[in-house]
């Protein structure tokens, strides 16, 4: 049994290395926010925690959705998720700045930003409807 | 409490938990935390993070050591885990969109051999901008190049940082402030940190126990980072008063020299009066790249030391490593060389004298007990085995021409000796 699930892990993790996510992924905003369109640098510098400000100053609140978090990194800035995770550890642990806040799906999301006028959020297309206004979208890859 | 009884309140750990209580208290009490963490970031959160290691090697009458400030070291045929091994837990306080504070207390093996807490992390953070950072109260000398911490194994690729660079470096946190401003530029962000405090605390190096009372730091670090590239560039200096050490070296000098000849005499006490020289300042300067390209990574970091302590001492270090992730599999390797010499302080006693022998191997051993000259190559695997945890293996091969780091049955630093360690290490954060 262990064994099984050892071995199911191994082979897991390799298969993970070249999945690939189906639907659009997009970065969505509070239509209030001013916040119109994010060129790709400045969402890196928003998710990687380089910068809490939007382009017109306001200080951000950064969610992501866990489900999300592999395909979005893997596609915005080349790198595997478990680089992402160490590279938080780094900031974490020495009080640069804590990570995005993790929320269960693309639903709770939404419901954030929608709420928070200088929230952002990581989540599938899929996921959107007319409470929040999209702002950066990922090429699929 | 002990502290008490010595009439030490403000001093050692007794000082250091009540700090952390007090940041906690403080911010536990606020009114955005006493409406719990549902708002956007405030509240009081608690993270932690660890490494379970084992070293192993099978040399004998040697010991390996990943800092100066261990006390002992991995053993021939044993399994050792107090080299790698720790524990941090972390509370963090976000009081509103500006001030937010932190305490992080770190539990590994000390310089007496205990596993003893320490405060590794403890501050207040004011933050007027999200450009700005002001921080008060303990925190993190700026010497390692890949991060800020050297306990927080998950942030790194290799099991440790590179022995042969910061093994010497026990004095890593200070108390004071530090300032932090940044701007984004390109691709990446420049940011500029200067820091200046006090470092307290205690350190065992050569079976002696240092305490760290009234050491001053002061330091700058200028570092830019993108998602391929990282440079940072760092300076700093550490003064430390004397500490009386050599005096009594000093006595026996200026002691025996009206029996020595002339010439020997000046000697004596010249170097007598270099031995009372008062504080003692060590200074680095690091340079650290990181590259990130697809699935490669590479990292070259140099280090250069200079340090007027009798007799005075120059040291430079080099690491370099190269990786490669596929899925959760990270392989690397890794190679590094560091090298601190004391400067020569020549004193011509004669050898054919019996009463002189004790002031000789007394003088040979404040000359000659921190020195070293080792290099390192290292081969590895880290495996990502779930989120926030990651398994290492990891076997390093070192050559040492002569090494404070490492040591034999007895304690004492080693002249030329070669030893192979093979390291297993789980790594996790929550």
């Amino acid at each position: 049994m262990i064994t099984q699930r050892l071995v199911s892990m191994l082979f897991g993790s390799l298969a993970l290395a070249g999945a690939v996510f189906a639907d659009e992924l997009v970065v969505i905003a509070h239509p209030a926010s001013g916040v119109v369109a994010l060129e790709r640098t400045q969402v890196v510098h928003l998710f990687l925690g380089r910068t809490r400000a939007l382009p017109f100053g306001e200080r951000a609140t950064i969610y992501e959705v866990d489900a999300y978090r592999a395909p979005f990194y893997r596609q915005l800035v080349r790198q595997e998720i478990a680089e992402v995770d160490a590279y938080w550890a780094r900031l974490r642990f020495s009080g640069r700045t804590q990570p995005p806040q993790l929320l269960e799906d693309g639903a709770a999301a939404v419901d954030r930003v929608a709420a928070e006028p200088h929230a952002l959020a990581a989540v599938a297309s899929a996921d959107i409807d007319e409470r929040v206004r999209v702002v950066f979208r990922l090429p699929l890859p | 409490m002990r502290g008490l009884e010595r009439g030490a309140f403000m001093r050692g750990r007794g000082a250091r938990a009540w700090v952390a209580a007090g940041l906690l208290c403080w911010g536990a009490a606020s009114p955005a935390a006493q409406e719990g963490a549902t708002g956007a970031g405030t509240g009081l959160r608690f993270s932690g993070f660890g490494t379970l290691a084992a070293s192993y090697h099978d040399a004998q009458d040697t010991q390996f050591r990943a800092r100066a400030d261990q006390r002992e070291g991995a053993q021939a045929g044993r399994l050792e885990t107090g080299i790698d091994s720790v524990l941090g837990v972390q509370a963090d306080v976000q009081v509103d969109a500006r001030w937010s504070s932190m305490a992080q207390v770190v539990v590994r093996k000390d310089g007496k051999g205990e596993w003893a807490p320490r405060l590794s992390w403890g501050f207040v953070k004011y933050s007027p901008t999200p450009a700005l950072e002001l921080r008060a109260g303990r925190l993190g000398v700026d010497i390692y190049m890949d991060g800020d911490s050297p306990h927080v194994g998950y942030a790194y690729t290799t099991v440790r940082p590179y022995t042969d660079l910061y093994g010497q470096f026990t004095f890593d946190h200070f108390d004071g402030v530090d300032l932090r401003a940044s701007t984004l530029v390109g691709e990446g962000e420049l940011s500029l940190k200067l820091y200046g405090g006090r470092t307290r605390g205690e350190d065992y190096r050569g079976a002696h126990l240092f305490q760290r009372e009234g050491s001053s730091t002061l330091g700058a670090t200028l570092q830019w980072e993108s998602s391929a590239l990282g440079v940072r560039l760092a300076w700093g200096q550490v003064r430390t008063p004397d500490d009386g050490l050599l005096a009594p070296l000093a006595g026996a000098l200026r002691e025996v020299a009206p029996a020595l000849s002339p010439e020997v005499a000046a000697q004596a006490r010249q170097r007598a009066a270099e031995m009372e020289g008062g504080n003692s300042d060590l200074k680095y300067l690091g340079l650290a790249l990181n590259w990130r390209q697809g699935p490669w990574s590479a990292q070259l970091i140099g280090v250069d030391v200079r340090m007027n302590r009798f007799p005075g001492f120059k040291g430079q270090g080099l690491g370099a490593m190269l990786a490669y992730r596929a899925g959760s599999w990270k392989p690397f390797v890794t190679t590094s060389r560091g090298k601190l010499t004391p400067q020569a302080r020549p004193l011509d006693l004669p050898v054919d004298r019996a009463e002189l022998l004790l002031v000789r191997d007394g003088y040979g051993r404040a000359t000659g007990l921190i020195a070293s000259d080792q290099y390192s190559w290292g081969v590895g695997v880290r495996y990502d085995l779930m989120p926030n945890a990651a398994l290492k293996l990891q076997l390093d091969r070192i050559e040492a021409k002569r090494s404070s780091m490492l040591l034999d049955g007895s304690g004492t630093s080693v002249g030329p000796r070669g030893v192979s360690v093979f390291t297993a290490a789980l790594d996790f954060v929550f």
